[in-house]
């Protein structure tokens, strides 16, 4: 954990100063010397900074770990790969809402959820993966009139 | 007629079976719609509804906005509880214990108090509403720029003694959530920040979007790398377990009177609002409670304070709403326009001109609650029944929620990648230690804290005097300093460092015999969602024995 503070100081100290350099062209102070766009981005890119090297700093010179998790329950390798690849699928198919439509997407990112990912092939997975998508369908853009994309695969 | 006689008729004139029947639905369609992200707003949960109440005589179309709004309130303690998703900001807070308290079997107590303390100090905001409403609107008036940068700033250094064991850690999710709240267009100076030439940044992050990423979807990726299919959380049996306890409601009677004192204070301020009020209240309870080592790991008062404010915040906030025509918040805002489109202006002369429709509203905020602690308090066990869903069911549904709630903001595509981008985001704080619970807070307070500054900078010639000159100003900020003081002094005092294994193991025992006592009274359904799943070859030595609850397959 100690390393992982050390590199997440420094992450945090290097994303400060990338706000700071993009905020370069913004002004402090503007006429009249009232404070202006780049006051408050300016001053907290600079904190940022700051906690990012302090946080690094006491991760070397700690004697024991920040860690500031309460959970006491150890994650299996299993389980941190399982989270990791929902997160890309998730990352990959739900962009496909715009080009596919809503509900396509959404039942292809279930089927692989629960398919690909939990390895639970059977007639209760199906049923979840197309009720759901079809559920909120109905609710968000019949009952609440919300527009949501249909693609080419469906009628518009 | 004095104000009591005044209100006593406002509630005969409200309790009629039509009114009756419509604050009941009302509640109902608040609490469904507020269960759904994308519409959990309780401001948004009136915006789509308002058109019904319209329909309706304005008495009545008011009475069921009241309802329409405590439904919505209650919908967001209910995912917070349950799911620790905060549907709107000042449900947050609930995320820190009632979600422990739901880890821990006791989502039902949680959700009873939460309904209880909110239907208490909603009480104590009506009667205060009621008697001290001309006095407030004095007070309220009295805030300009600097006692409400104050206010601000007050609510974003609480930060300091909710960040759990590293303070530098809590400091970096506040700054981190302070910037992304300057993301887009600068309302002084109309310069673009931090948007990269991309117009969906104009308008800059959108809360939803950020709430659903960093907490729904986050919060999913942890689960799953612990949880093996079966039910999220632990059910008790028996109605019992299922409601606080003569224990739970002795322990937050204080809590709940220092809620409904700080959220009808800090609701009466115009731009208060009810998260700054569940927050500084559940700072402060922490604080000042007997029991501060349990806040953060599922300490009923932890439910308690944040809810009492949550809900006496709204008597508050109609003071300045009724008396100088200023809605507080964006839900009073709503208000303003229901009262406007039904041909009530708002303002000083309102109790002279139009109370035949003042005091009924007044009634109807009473009357939200109480409705709402009769319908929803009897279906919690309803509600807490819904963890039972196996979650392999259960996660897919949210990760699906979080897409249609996310696109249906403005029907961007952007969104979904910023959904995705702020999952991440949430995942990897979880990973590293960072709370993100301060990167929320100072995400919706810093657009608000940053026009008080400026504005107060501007008054005073860039001197930060003005802070401390002002009565009021100095006085908000030197409350922060004190809490500030005193969270510092109480985590090196003796006895204040964090438990060590044998705390822990007589912790664990006591709740066995809590667990023991439970037994006898009602089953309980213990699930292991912890326990590493023994291998094969545990299995056939026999080193393992079933579990008592088998895996959904």
């Amino acid at each position: 954990m100690r390393r992982l503070d050390l590199a997440t100081g420094l992450v945090t100290a290097a994303v400060g100063a990338f706000a700071l350099y993009d905020a370069s062209d913004l002004a402090m102070f503007g006429e009249g010397h009232v404070p202006s766009a780049g006051f408050f981005p300016k001053i907290l890119a600079g904190l940022l900074i700051f906690l990012g090297l302090l946080l690094a700093a006491m991760s070397l010179w700690a004697s024991a770990p920040i860690d500031d998790d309460d959970d006491d329950v150890e994650t299996s390798r299993s389980g941190k790969i399982k989270a990791a690849t929902v997160l890309v699928v998730y990352a990959v198919i739900a962009p496909l809402v715009e080009l596919i439509g809503y509900i396509p997407a959404m039942i292809l990112l279930v089927l692989v959820v629960l398919y690909g990912i939990e390895r639970r092939r059977d007639f209760r997975s199906a049923i979840v993966a197309v009720v759901m998508p079809l559920a909120t369908y109905y609710v968000f853009a019949h009952l609440f009139a919300i527009p949501l994309p249909n693609g080419p695969l469906l009628p518009a | 007629m004095n104000a009591l006689e005044n209100l006593l008729e406002g509630l005969a004139q409200a309790m009629t079976p039509q009114n009756l029947l419509w604050v009941l639905i009302g509640v109902t369609l608040g609490t469904i719609v507020g269960i759904l992200p994308g519409l959990g707003n309780p401001a948004a949960v009136l915006a789509v509804l308002l058109p019904l109440t319209l329909k309706l005589p304005p008495t009545t179309g008011l009475i069921m906005m009241a309802g329409l709004y405590h439904g919505a309130k209650f919908a967001g303690s209910t995912t917070a509880i349950l799911l620790n998703i905060p549907t709107e900001t000042s449900s947050v807070v609930l995320c820190y214990d009632g979600h422990k308290l739901a880890r821990q079997g006791r989502a039902g107590p949680a959700m009873g108090m939460s309904a209880i303390s909110g239907f208490i100090a909603s009480t104590i905001g009506v009667i205060a509403l009621t008697f001290l409403a001309p006095i407030v609107a004095q007070f309220a008036v009295a805030f300009g720029p600097p006692e409400f940068a104050a206010l601000m700033v007050f609510g974003l250094l609480l930060v300091i003694t909710v960040t759990g064991k590293s303070p530098v850690k809590g400091f970096i999710s506040m700054a981190v959530g302070l910037l992304l709240s300057t993301v887009g267009v600068d309302l002084f100076s109309g310069t673009e920040r931090f948007t990269f030439g991309n117009i969906n940044l104009f308008d800059g992050v959108e809360f939803l979007v950020l709430t659903l990423g960093m907490f729904a979807v986050s919060e999913v990726l942890i689960n799953l790398e612990h949880v093996r299919g079966k039910s999220l959380l632990e059910i008790p049996k028996g109605i019992r377990n299922l409601l606080p306890n003569k224990q739970d409601l002795k322990e937050c009677r204080g809590a709940i009177a220092q809620g409904s004192i700080t959220g009808f204070i800090v609701g009466a301020v115009p731009g208060g609002g009810s998260t700054i009020a569940s927050f500084v209240s559940y700072t402060l309870q922490k604080n000042m409670s007997r029991n501060r080592h349990k806040f953060g790991k599922g300490a009923m008062e932890g439910v308690a304070a944040p809810e009492a404010a949550n809900n006496s915040e709204v008597g508050g906030a109609m003071v300045p709403l009724l008396s100088l025509g200023l809605p507080g918040s964006a839900s009073t805002a709503v208000m303003l326009a229901a009262l406007l489109l039904f041909g009530v202006q708002p303002g000083p002369r309102l109790f002279e001109t139009n109370p035949e429709i003042v005091w009924p509203v007044i009634a109807s905020l009473y009357l939200g609650n109480f409705a709402l602690i009769i319908l929803n308090l009897p279906l919690i066990p309803l509600w807490v029944r819904l963890l039972k869903i196996p979650y392999w069911v259960l996660y897919p549904s949210i990760l699906v929620l979080a897409v249609v709630g996310a696109y249906s903001v403005r029907g961007s595509i952007f969104d979904i990648y910023m959904l995705i981008f702020f999952s991440l985001l949430g995942y990897a704080f979880r990973k590293l230690g960072i709370p993100p619970t301060p990167l929320l807070m100072a995400f919706v307070l810093g657009p608000e804290a940053e026009n008080a500054i400026r504005q107060s900078l501007i008054l005073s010639d860039n001197s930060l005097m003005i802070f401390v000159q002002r009565p009021i100003s100095a006085i908000v900020l030197g409350l922060a300093v004190l809490v500030i003081v005193w969270a510092i002094y109480s985590r090196r005092r003796p006895g204040a460092l964090p438990p060590t294994k044998a705390d822990i193991q007589q912790d664990d025992d006591m709740d066995e015999l809590t667990e023991a006592q439970q037994r006898e009274a009602g089953e309980i359904i213990k699930v292991d969602v912890f326990a590493p799943e023994p291998s094969d070859e545990a299995r056939e030595d026999g080193r393992v024995t079933p579990s008592t609850h088998s895996p959904e397959r």
